[in-house]
């Protein structure tokens, strides 16, 4: 019958047991739902779990989020007696645990409860001599899990060694899951107070980048950044200075949170950046500063006087950052708590750098855009000179080329009497030279004009097939010279147009003269009709042809196609260039087709009658 | 009788050219170096065609037409404007001014006698 009653007293133990488990459960889950933080609602587990087992000794290492797994203890405690386990306690707190090692080690590699039967003999137990010490003996400890993850584990310890007790690891399982609910509910509400911050924070920069981007003078953008500023962070005033483009000074842009009669002293003020103290320092250091009663700005960072008698920025809660935009300083943010004396928290320092950044790169677009404006102004000014000064220039160099032109045709023509036959071919070639000589200042100046916006067409009625008749007088002596035959189709009942006849004449010179000079054998033809309203014309011929890629060049002004078969035809290179824009001037079309070897076919297209605005 | 010609052009070269071209086709030249000395042989010489340069020292060509054809007695004597290439629109503003013709700067002496003979053959 012993054995019997050994079974009845069992079970009156167990249902005791099992009351008693419930009863703690119940109070655990009970803070566990009800208690504010995770702190106090660790701290009441502690408490009751040590009320429960008897043990004196009860503790929490909190997982540090780092990869490598660290346990941290904390400062939450159940201790009986406080005096008695205070160096295990001190010893505790100052031993983070990494995943193996002690109670919590353990337990985090494991994700499960553990039980030592006696701490001061485990080998594995860093802190075993202190626990010793002050009698410690056996311990467990049980994970908080978060799903598969430890967040934290409770370590209690009793001052007897004693054999693992598994119906109390089994409800302290329940225990770990139950706080673990507790972490998740917290972490849900910390995440959404974040994002709920990030967001409304989010939002001000998204406002500010906008306002950064918009055609604000640069003031207005600084304002709108300092409005944004204070609309965020619990600081009393904030001012902007820029440094002044030789480096040399601090001059105030923006404030905001100041009175009108503070802001008087301050508008326009300029410190030499050597004179501004901690400003000076946080500029040359490209790092914020921040004092306040408990870390004062030591006297060598002070404003210099006269400086320092600016009593509307002397303050001792206050904070500088720099302003960077590109890895260019431009300037500083500083705020400060003159009326409040609040310190200023670190973390909107942090916060305020993003502001920083925003207000830096506006100072810096406006520096940008200000440069800009110069050099656009110089280089058009540049460009001006430039086309005013070649056109002076070519028409210089007319004026004594025109007495070489005028004595030479004269010689030629005998008035001066009878010239030999040797004089007269040299002074042929001279009459040559001088001609090239003349086109060439010719299409100088004719760019000069078309550059400096001064060209303008002369509008007349004109005949097409006039034009292409005078072009074949021209060309004809060179095109028989190199035995190249011309041929011409022209429609018989094409309309009379209206535009710059000249012009016209010289952008067909241009082209058919292009085509006999490089055109060594076979044809040159020249091709003109009527086509959807426009007059289409179309020059063509047999020479070596033009790449794809040349062509893509040659109606740049100085290009020409650069096969060296072509080297030796002289040349601005100019006469395309002009050609074409002359066609656009009258709002036509130029281009070209081509193939190497198989010939070119230069075409323009011209709107039949130009009206007077175009190319003005 | 030779057709008296008068050139009014400031350059010596040009003005030599024009002689030597127009004299050796059987023309008789009057010159004149300004725009002032230029009406003022109009008026005197009553020439039967005027070469007009237009970029002149003092008024320029354009004034000095429009001051000879202001004068009755020498509104009927043409004038040829001798302008620069260089500079656009000069041949509207010539026949503005109340030039008869145009030839463009650099002239060949072959095209100005061409030119010259359409009005006095």
């Amino acid at each position: 019958m012993p054995h019997d009653r050994g079974k009845k007293k069992h079970a009156g133990d167990a249902l005791r047991q099992t009351t008693a488990f419930l009863d703690l459960l119940k109070a655990i889950a009970v803070a566990a739902n009800e208690a504010p933080t995770l702190d106090q609602a660790m701290q009441i587990c502690l408490d009751r779990v040590c009320a429960h087992t008897g043990w004196p000794v009860g503790h929490v290492y909190l997982h540090s989020g780092e990869p490598s797994g660290k346990l941290v203890p904390m400062a939450l405690w159940h201790l009986d007696n406080p005096e008695q386990f205070e160096e295990f306690r001190k010893v505790t707190e100052a031993t983070p645990l990494f995943p193996g090692l002690g109670l919590p080690g353990r337990v985090y590699g494991s994700k499960r409860p553990l039980w030592i039967v006696d701490v001061s003999k485990d080998p594995y137990f860093p802190t075993g001599k202190e626990a010793e010490a002050v009698g410690l003996r056996a311990g467990f400890a049980v994970p908080v899990l978060v799903g598969a993850e430890v967040a934290a584990v409770l370590e209690f310890f009793s001052t007897e060694a004693a054999e693992p007790d598994s119906a109390l690891l089994d409800i302290m399982a329940h225990v770990g899951a139950q706080l673990g609910r507790v972490v998740e509910r917290q972490r849900g509400a910390d995440h959404r107070r974040e994002l709920e911050n990030v967001s409304r924070n989010l939002e001000h920069l998204y406002r500010l980048s906008t306002a950064v981007q918009e055609p604000l003078s640069l003031r207005q953008q600084l304002n709108r950044v300092l409005e944004a500023a204070c609309q965020v962070v619990a600081v009393d005033r904030f001012y902007i200075w820029v440094v002044t483009p030789d480096d040399e000074r601090l001059v105030s842009l923006a404030t905001a949170g100041f009175s009108e009669e503070e802001v008087k002293p301050l508008l326009g003020v300029e410190i030499p950046l050597t004179e501004a103290g901690a400003m000076y320092k946080a500029y040359r250091e490209r790092a914020p500063l921040l004092f306040d009663d408990q870390h004062p700005v030591p006297p060598d960072l002070y404003l210099k006087p006269p400086y320092s008698e600016l009593k509307a920025i002397r303050t001792k809660s206050f904070m500088v950052i720099p302003m960077i935009a590109r890895g260019r300083r431009v300037g500083l943010l500083t705020g400060d708590n003159k009326w409040s004396r609040r310190p200023i928290p670190p973390h909107t320092v942090e916060l305020l750098q993003v502001f920083a950044s925003h207000a830096a790169v506006a100072v810096e677009n406006a520096r940008l855009f200000q440069e800009l404006q110069v050099r656009t102004r110089d280089l058009e000014i540049a460009s001006k000179h430039k086309s005013q000064f070649l056109a002076n220039m070519s028409h210089e160099l007319r004026t004594p080329l025109n007495a070489i032109l005028g004595y030479t045709e004269l010689v030629l023509d005998e008035i001066y009497g009878k010239v030999p036959e040797t004089i007269r071919d040299v002074l042929g070639r001279v009459q040559h030279g001088g001609r090239h000589l003349l086109s060439l200042i010719n299409d100088v100046l004719d760019l000069s004009k078309i550059e400096a916006g001064q060209f303008t067409l002369s509008l007349t009625d004109y005949s097409l097939l006039d034009i292409v008749h005078t072009v074949f007088a021209a060309v004809e002596p060179l095109a028989a010279e190199k035995g190249l035959a011309l041929r011409v189709a022209v429609s018989p009942d094409l309309p009379r147009g209206r535009g710059d006849e000249r012009r016209i004449a010289q952008v067909l010179l241009n082209l058919v003269g292009n085509a006999i000079k490089f055109t060594e054998t076979g044809e040159v033809k020249v091709d003109a009709r009527l086509s959807d309203g426009q007059f289409v014309v179309e020059v063509s011929d047999t020479g070596p042809g033009i790449s794809l890629a040349d062509q893509q060049m040659i109606f740049e002004e100085f290009q020409r196609s650069d096969s060296s078969s072509t080297r030796h035809k002289g040349g601005t290179g100019l006469g395309l260039s002009i050609a074409k824009k002359i066609i656009e001037l009258h709002g036509g079309r130029m281009s070209v087709e081509s193939a190497v070897g198989k010939g070119s076919t230069f075409s323009f297209m011209l709107p039949v009658h130009v009206e007077e605005w175009v190319g003005t | 009788m030779a057709k008296r010609i008068l050139v009014i052009e400031d350059h010596e070269d040009n003005r030599r050219i024009m002689r030597d071209l127009l004299t050796s086709a059987g023309y008789e030249l009057v010159e004149a170096v300004t725009g002032e000395d230029g009406v003022a042989l109009a008026e005197t010489q009553h020439p039967d065609l005027i070469l007009m340069d237009i970029q002149l020292p003092g008024i320029d060509g354009y004034e000095t037409t429009r001051r000879i054809k202001a004068n009755p007695a020498l509104r009927r004597i043409p004038i040829i404007a001798v302008t620069s290439y260089a500079l656009s629109g000069d041949d509207a503003k010539a026949f503005e001014a109340g030039c008869d013709g145009y030839v463009a700067k650099p002239f060949s002496p072959r095209e100005l006698l061409a030119k010259v003979r359409e009005y006095v053959p």
